[in-house]
């Protein structure tokens, strides 16, 4: 009886499997990838889509825990070394074995991809030496104490040293993209379509689909009206417009999730001249924002209550900080700033500008859920405490290029911006957004508003060499709540990402707001 | 068709016929009001000239204006109100949850309430706190938006009302705070303090958003005379100088022949080959946005069809007697071209320009729509439905339509006028 009843549950399983493993899925996302150099660009439009590919030596989960990936067992044998044991009996989609040589090899490789418009560097600049114990042993040898890098090495793929010449060119025609991930790369179409196929070989058992193919619908509505046709089986970024809609429909499944992303304002603070900062009749003047009243002003003249009710129609969080609350680092002490137009006003007048000056905040318009509108609704608040504020928004292939601009600056004064952390915790925004600007270490590489403050280094520096975990999330968040009391940036409000799915589909949400398969469930 | 090519300079020399002839101007008119659906068209052209002409005079707004739209009458739809700010208070509500305890609450601001009792008492043995608040009138006979919980110490629950999903606070009716408890999986043994937000409801009305309000909180009717304004000043000034250039150099090319005819009719050539919409993109990406650029933009995608119209206008009226007649006359050439040459191109040129000024309208609102162009917050038509579309899919039809409609409206008024303008002035089709 028990036999059969097992032998029962195991044909069960079994057709189950079958028709599971007979799915293909069509994923419409919002933006292209710009390469499939898995160590070109870091950018979560890249990296949902090349993580399937490859696979890490530690993995992040939906809510950026850390887990095993292509390590087994990981941690520090001395103050600045780590040793890591990589998984055995892992096979490249070519059939060839992987060893401590492809990770070193990918490590070695990431600072040296020509033109990369945002360098992984960043992650491996810690790593002082890397020590090849045997074929599934690894020891990385840091500059200090570095407890950091398990974290940051979970963001860079694992590529193949079969071929060490690869250029992103190769990669994107497809002979280059050769991984150990669930997925193996079949054809990029820029424009057009992105095609993977199932890796049945998988070391972490073979995948439910057996084609996924990614297709770029930049347009909101489009998109929507693609999965309402049957066309796309998943789209990702739902418009906050029409999710009320998209709840009333049978056939389509809504999902949501909470990000780690912050929607933000980075101010020009350092220059003596800002470009685009004039007095009311249109003349040159000195910098206000190095007046740190100026930009407490304009934080508290942001409604962002009503930015979250109106503008994002209740989908998305108020910020104060660069993480929402439960994430590793974030301070306790921060509250979402009070909005506060005559106390702006107020504060203006005592900086010296009683009657406002002229101002053009420039944002994106097809980067963030709904950023042109952000912008517009920020100038509209900023004008009604005196600020003339004029909005110029464009599409991110020109905008962040100008919005980074060079050694010398932003191109622009007050932008509209958005991080999420890619490494789960505070660090990574801290890092890049307001430490004071390093092209040594690679801190402070996107501080595009050039904030800098010695107490704020001291204490994130501080906290980067900690490695007891509480003493860390204590510094970090202090390192924040310098940051926010001196106003480096000003937070608006985190995304709250939407997906929608055909019914028999559901989304389980990740907090990276990458769209993947292997986070859809078949109900 | 003679009376048209009556040159103003030489008409007035005495003729031996007694009939007085019928001056030009006259016979158009009288000819145009023959068409009724053209009278039609005439009229609602003035109407929409007038708006925008008036625009800043009676629209109920200046959708311009940062300060004067508000963001929190977002997506109305059409026939809302527009209120004043209504009242709002956030209460502090402090509490102890290790003894039992009563506070009196009082109100300084506008709150319509004289005041409200806060108590609570501790559930022993339990991670637990009973509270009531009683607010004196009765909380649920004034009106309210739904009431919002917030604060609430980590790990605790309630027993009334629902959590927002993603967000930390709570919403709740307002029968339920006249008792509702906190309970924790923590221990609850430091003091705390909940938020909750009162907001009223109620505002004086200011005015009615008649057409509704588009996602920044414009009133959608003064954005559209707005927008109107903004549309056929671009269509009409850019027509002008794209007339102005194309005309003189048609002409030039007709008069002089040869190598300038050649030369300025292959540039025509060459302009035409290209899509306008094509070399419109192309200008504003390199000369950037800006309602000037945009005017600009159109007069150099415009100019041509004046040019080649004017051409070979100009070359049929160059070979007729009178042309003749002024040359023996020994008048130079400029009084040529400009007092008898150009006087009997225009006909067919008023025709042209009629017909353009739709098309700029158009263009300008396609360049609009394809996001370069005008800035975002100075709508023209074309941004208005682009901002609306992507609306449409959630049945905020009204950010999209109206301005759509008051588009197609214009552009069918010019082109009724338009047309019969050409009937009239088309010798070919004269009966």
């Amino acid at each position: 009886m028990w036999k059969s009843l097992s032998a029962a549950t195991l044909a069960a399983g079994m057709v189950l499997g079958t028709v599971a493993h007979a799915e293909d899925i069509t994923i419409a996302v919002a933006s292209e990838v710009t390469a499939m150099d898995p160590h070109y660009h870091n950018t979560g439009n890249n990296n949902q889509i090349v993580g399937l590919i490859y696979d890490r030596l530690l993995h992040q989960d939906s809510n950026q825990q850390l887990g095993p990936g292509l390590a087994v067992e990981w941690g520090p044998i001395a103050d600045d070394v780590w040793e890591f044991q990589l998984r055995e009996g892992v096979t490249f989609h070519d059939g060839s074995a992987f060893t401590a040589e492809d990770v070193v090899f990918s490590y070695e490789r990431v600072p040296n991809v020509p033109n990369s418009p945002s360098s992984f560097a960043t992650y491996t600049a810690g790593i002082a030496e890397i020590i090849v114990v045997d074929d599934h042993t690894i020891q990385f040898r840091t500059n200090g104490p570095y407890p950091l890098l398990p974290i940051d090495l979970s963001t860079i793929q694992i590529i193949s040293s079969e071929n060490p010449e690869a250029t992103t060119e190769e990669f994107n025609a497809g002979p280059a993209s050769i991984g150990t991930g669930p997925y193996r790369f079949v054809s990029y179409t820029p424009g057009e379509s992105i095609v993977l196929e199932a890796n049945p070989d998988y070391w972490g058992g073979a995948p439910q689909f057996d084609t996924v193919t990614y297709r770029p619908i930049s347009s909101d509505a489009a998109r929507v009206a693609a999965l309402l046709a049957g066309d796309v089986d998943v789209i990702s970024g739902v418009p906050t417009s029409d999710i009320e809609t998209l709840e009333g429909n049978e056939d389509i499944v809504l999902s949501q999730g909470v990000s780690n992303r912050v929607i933000y304002l980075h101010i020009d603070s350092r220059r003596v001249y800002s470009p685009f900062v004039t007095d009311n009749d249109g003349n040159q003047i000195f910098n206000p924002f190095q007046d740190v009243r100026v930009r407490r002003a304009i934080s508290m003249a942001i409604d962002r209550e009503t930015i979250v009710e109106e503008v994002m129609e209740g989908i998305a969080i108020p910020a104060g900080q660069v993480l929402p609350e439960g994430f590793f680092g974030v301070s306790d002490n921060i509250e979402v700033p009070e909005y506060d137009p005559e106390g702006a006003r107020e504060l203006l007048a005592e900086a010296g500008y009683p009657d406002g000056f002229r101002l053009t905040i420039h944002g994106p318009n097809d980067r963030y859920i709904n950023d042109e509108q952000i912008a517009q609704a920020i100038a509209q608040m900023l004008t009604r405490v005196g600020i003339q504020t004029e909005v110029e928004t464009m599409p991110r292939s020109v905008y962040f290029g100008r919005a980074t601009g060079d050694e010398n600056g932003s191109e622009f004064s007050l932008m509209l911006v958005g991080w999420g952390s890619g490494t789960g915790e505070a660090s990574s925004p801290l890092r890049a957004l307001l430490h004071t600007r390093d092209d040594d270490t690679g801190l402070g590489r996107t501080n595009r508003g050039r904030y800098s403050s010695a107490a704020f280094d001291a204490t994130l520096q501080l906290a980067l060499n900690t490695v007891d975990d509480d003493l860390r999330q204590e510094l970090l968040a202090r390192a924040t709540e310098i940051a926010m009391r001196e106003i480096g940036l000003i937070p608006t409000h985190f995304q709250v990402n939407t997906w929608a799915t055909r019914a028999g589909l559901r989304y389980l949400p990740r907090t990276d707001e990458y769209t993947r398969p292997t986070n859809v469930v078949i109900e | 068709m003679s009376s048209i090519e009556i040159d103003p300079g030489t008409a007035s020399a005495p003729d031996q016929k007694p009939v007085k002839p019928v001056p030009p101007a006259v016979r158009i008119a009288r000819d145009f009001v023959e068409s009724p659906l053209a009278v039609l068209g005439l009229v609602i052209l003035l109407c929409i000239v007038a708006i925008a002409i008036l625009a800043t005079v009676i629209a109920p707004q200046n959708p311009y204006d940062l300060s004067e739209i508000r963001l929190e009458d977002s997506r109305q739809p059409p026939g809302s109100l527009r209120m004043t700010d209504p009242w709002e208070t956030d209460l502090i509500l402090a509490i102890d949850p290790t003894t039992e305890g009563r506070t009196e609450i009082t109100f300084l601001d506008e709150a319509p309430f004289d005041g409200a009792v806060l108590s609570w008492t501790p559930v022993s043995d339990e991670n637990a706190v009973v509270v009531r608040l009683v607010f004196d009138p009765a909380l649920d006979s004034v009106p309210l938006e739904p009431l919002r919980l917030d604060e609430l110490p980590r790990g605790a629950d309630l027993n009334v009302g629902e959590k927002h999903s993603f967000r930390s606070f709570w919403t709740v009716e307002p029968a339920d705070l006249e008792e509702f408890t906190i309970s924790s999986s923590r221990a609850l043994d430091q003091p705390f303090e909940l938020e909750l937000a009162v907001h009223g409801t109620e505002g004086e009305t200011i005015m009615t958003y008649w057409l509704g309000t588009d996602g920044q909180g414009r009133d959608m009717l003064s954005a559209i005379m707005y927008g109107l304004r903004t549309s056929l000043a671009v269509g009409v000034v850019s027509c002008f100088f794209a007339m102005v250039i194309g005309l003189s150099l048609g002409m030039i090319a007709a008069f002089f022949g040869g190598k300038i005819e050649t030369v300025i009719m292959r540039i025509v050539d060459l302009q035409l080959s290209f899509p306008t919409i094509l070399v419109a993109l192309m200008l504003l990406a390199i000369l950037g946005s800006g309602v000037e650029k945009v005017m600009l933009a159109l007069v150099i995608v415009q100019w041509a069809y004046f040019a080649r119209t004017a051409r070979s206008v100009a070359l049929v009226e160059r070979s007729k007697e009178y042309v003749e007649a002024a040359q023996c006359l020994a008048l130079s050439r400029t009084r040529v071209i400009f007092r008898h040459l150009l006087p009997n191109c225009l006909p067919p040129i008023i025709v042209v320009a009629t017909v353009q000024v739709a098309n700029a309208i158009a263009l300008e609102a396609t360049l609009s729509f394809l996001g370069i162009g005008l800035p975002v917050t100075e709508p023209s038509l074309g941004l208005l439905i682009s901002n609306g579309f992507e609306y449409m899919l959630s049945g905020r039809y009204w950010i999209s339509v109206y301005p759509g409609i008051a588009l197609l409206i214009t552009i069918i008024a010019i082109n009724l006028v338009g047309d019969r303008l050409r009937d009239i002035l088309n010798p070919r089709l004269n009966r």
